[in-house]
């Protein structure tokens, strides 16, 4: 019990007498230095100029727009390396001369191998349209002036598929591409206003409104129904909501008479998987304005 | 104890419930355009066993389909259009075969005649579109009054697709006029709503004036000159019984019922102006509602019993004026140009209708209890006494039309001022009053 008691007495302070001497010289935790971030404050005069643009001062402007082009243009052909760029950048890069940093890809990407295809995808398209602008001469003065402050790094960043954070803003939105709230998963925005559009034009002239009834212009119904992939209904559509006396009934009736008239509904089948479901409000509102 | 079948339990069910949640991800879609048109109607031929019974039956689809064509709101489709000829009340339609001619509701029925002397009838209305049975019913009347079976069935096609009470299965009181314009006989006289069952409740012998029905429909009350002066008279349909109500020394006129029916309200003479009483007929008392040196005349109670809409003078010329249904001084509620009399509360309490005197034209219309929202309905050269269908959605009014061989006619227009009909009397026609519904 006491050699027990006398080991662990004499491990325990060898152990700490060991922490004592090494911790000494330990660094002492560094916080990582941020840089500060400048703010200007601006006048709500100057912010609605800056929204409405500036005829007067087109040379900042042109200043500016080198710094957002080329790297648009870089990371089209990066992010679409499976499908191909959408038609108007394409023709947007087209139409201008060929840009210096295109250009100057090629020696650097030689080195690594992902790049490659990245680069030789931009280089046909300037030659399918042709290159000679009679505008852009003072551009291309600007862009040459644009090489001298040629940034590497933002070219590796990019070539490594990691777009530039500050340049996030000035990409346009790919309206194929933008994902609207509340949309059916994997179904973009386009699509889904399409199925919204095509099913209001066919039920809209079915719709046989309830008019003259009490209060018949707040009297909103809302429905779910199921399709078949062939447009027509599968099973009895759901009333969802309810309010009480006759006249909201009647309103019923009507929206499901509507529903059940113009079927089958003509849909895109590639979508079929997320117009099986619908749900619908009826809303006469508008109609009594 | 061994979890990991528990395990894979859950992950099961949290999965399934992703899945799930995701495949019911839907589309959501807003209409908000429609269209305002009639309901195509398949009214099929009833059923009947007895030739005698299928010339009535015949007679009750053609007044069903008046009844809801004249409503504007129904497009009774042509029998000759239809593909299933033998639709039968006891069995399910083939939907298919109503579809193919654009019905949209389909009603079949079948009536027949019991030993005892009574008509039993029935019928069904569907959906074609959803298949659904929007209604059922069958139900006995007496076998003098067939028209009737329509007029019931189409009262309740009329608000099983509308939502509204219907109008159909209702009287109309009125002054049959006959004769040459000077030398007019004029009788009181009841019928349906659409025209038929025309009864004279007077001879002819007196000049009457200003039916207005009571409430509880067995009662009318009017103006006649049948003591010699003018005289609001109480008449029992049914027995045939009539009185003069209250004992005023001079003239009475405009009378109409309370709500209730247990008051009258009317005008009394008063040298050149008139003032509103009210009579109650229980108590036989009598109490001013109004006293200016002005003629106040034409009330007419709220449904609720609180409030008289009245036309004054007052002011000038014509105007009208809500006041409570205790008297007082009440104020206009009437804004635009022209005269305004003869306001009639609706009997759903959100509008009065009017007659309106403007540029030499006379015009129906509409406004609110506060006097907003005027329209005019319709218009002509002499356009006078609205009265409200029971459901507050059709009026009736009579119309004269110029020349010395031209008399008054009975039209009803709608609250869209669109649908406007001519009832059809046997000669000239006015002072329309409207009962409530038959069997309330």
């Amino acid at each position: 019990m006491r050699i027990e008691l006398i080991l662990s007495i004499v491990f325990h302070s060898a152990l700490l007498g060991f922490a004592l001497l090494s911790y000494q010289n330990a660094k002492a935790f560094k916080q990582p230095v941020v840089d500060s971030i400048p703010v200007d404050l601006v006048d709500i005069k100057e912010l609605n100029k800056l929204k409405a643009g500036l005829k007067k001062a087109p040379e900042k402007k042109e200043l500016n727009k080198p710094d957002v082009k080329p790297i648009t243009k870089e990371i089209e052909p990066a992010k679409k390396k499976k499908k191909p760029a959408p038609q108007r950048i394409v023709e947007a890069a087209a139409e201008k001369p060929p840009e210096p940093i295109v250009e100057k890809i090629p020696p650097k990407v030689k080195e690594k191998e992902k790049p490659k295809k990245v680069a030789e995808k931009p280089k046909p398209k300037p030659k399918a349209k042709p290159k000679p602008k009679p505008k852009p001469k003072k551009v291309t003065k600007k862009k040459k002036k644009k090489k001298k402050k040629f940034n590497e790094d933002k070219i590796a960043a990019l070539l490594n598929k990691v777009p530039d954070a500050n340049s996030r803003s000035s990409l346009p939105d790919l309206p194929g591409a933008k994902k609207v709230k509340g949309a059916p998963k994997g179904l973009d925005r386009v699509s889904m206003m399409n199925i919204q559009g095509a099913m209001n034009r066919q039920v809209s002239p079915c719709w046989n409104t309830l008019a003259g009834g009490e209060a018949a212009e707040t009297l909103i119904v809302k429905l779910q129904i199921k399709l078949n992939r062939d447009g027509t209904l599968t099973g009895t559509p759901k009333v969802l909501n309810s309010v009480p006396g006759p006249f909201f009934r009647v309103a019923a009736d009507r929206a499901l008479g509507a529903i059940y008239q113009c079927q089958p509904y003509n849909l895109p089948q590639k979508d079929y998987d997320h117009w099986k479901f619908m749900n619908f409000s009826f809303n006469p509102a508008a109609m009594f304005r | 104890m061994n979890i990991r079948p528990l395990l894979r339990f859950l992950c099961a069910f949290l999965m399934g419930l992703f899945v799930s949640n995701a495949a019911v991800a839907q589309i959501d879609v807003e209409i908000t355009r429609g269209n305002i048109q009639a309901i195509p109607l398949a009214v099929a031929r009833f059923e009947a066993k007895t030739l005698d019974e299928q010339r009535y039956v015949q007679e009750v689809v053609q007044v069903i389909q008046a009844d809801l064509a004249g409503t504007g709101l129904f497009e009774p489709l042509d029998p000759a259009s239809f593909i299933d000829k033998g639709a039968s009340v006891l069995a399910v339609p083939k939907f298919s075969d109503w579809r193919l001619i654009k019905a949209q509701a389909l009603l079949v029925g079948k009536a027949e005649r019991l030993p005892d002397g009574r008509i039993k009838a029935q019928f069904r209305l569907w959906d074609v579109f959803s298949g659904k049975q929007l209604a059922g019913e069958q139900f006995f009347i007496k076998q003098n009054n067939w028209r009737r079976v329509g007029h019931v069935i189409a009262d309740t096609v009329y608000k099983r697709m509308t939502g509204e009470a219907g109008y159909f299965d209702t009287r109309v009181a009125f002054i049959d006029e006959t004769g040459p314009k000077k030398r007019r006989i004029k009788r009181l006289a009841i019928m349906d709503q659409d025209g038929h069952n025309i009864r004279y409740l007077t001879r002819g012998d007196h000049l009457v004036l200003t039916p207005r029905f009571s409430p509880r429909s067995q009662e009318i009350t009017y103006m006649s000159y049948e003591s010699g002066s003018p005289r609001v008279y109480l008449l029992n349909i049914e027995t045939g019984q009539k009185e003069v109500v209250g004992d005023f020394p001079t003239m009475t006129f405009a009378p109409r019922f309370s709500p209730d029916g247990q008051r009258i309200i009317m005008s009394l003479q008063q040298g050149p102006n008139a003032n509103i009483f009210m009579m109650d007929l229980r108590t036989r008392q009598t109490k001013s509602l109004t006293n200016s040196s002005s003629i106040n005349t034409a009330p007419s109670f709220s449904p609720d019993g609180k409030n008289i809409v009245f036309e004054t003078d007052r002011e000038g010329s014509k105007q009208l004026y809500v006041m409570s249904a205790n008297g007082g001084q009440g104020r206009r509620i009437s804004q635009g140009a022209g005269r305004y009399s003869t306001p009639v509360w609706s009997p759903r309490g959100d509008l009065i209708a009017f007659t309106k005197q403007q540029s030499g034209r006379f015009l129906i219309g509409v406004m609110r209890p506060d006097g907003t929202g005027e329209r005019i309905l319709t218009e002509g050269y002499h356009n006078e006494g609205p009265t409200w269908a029971p459901n507050g959605r059709v009026l009736m009014f009579f119309r004269e039309s110029r020349g010395e061989k031209s008399g008054p006619r009975i039209y009803s227009v709608d609250l869209t001022g669109y649908n406007e009909r001519r009832i059809l009397t046997p000669s000239w026609g006015s002072d329309p009053s409207w009962s409530p519904h038959v069997n309330k």
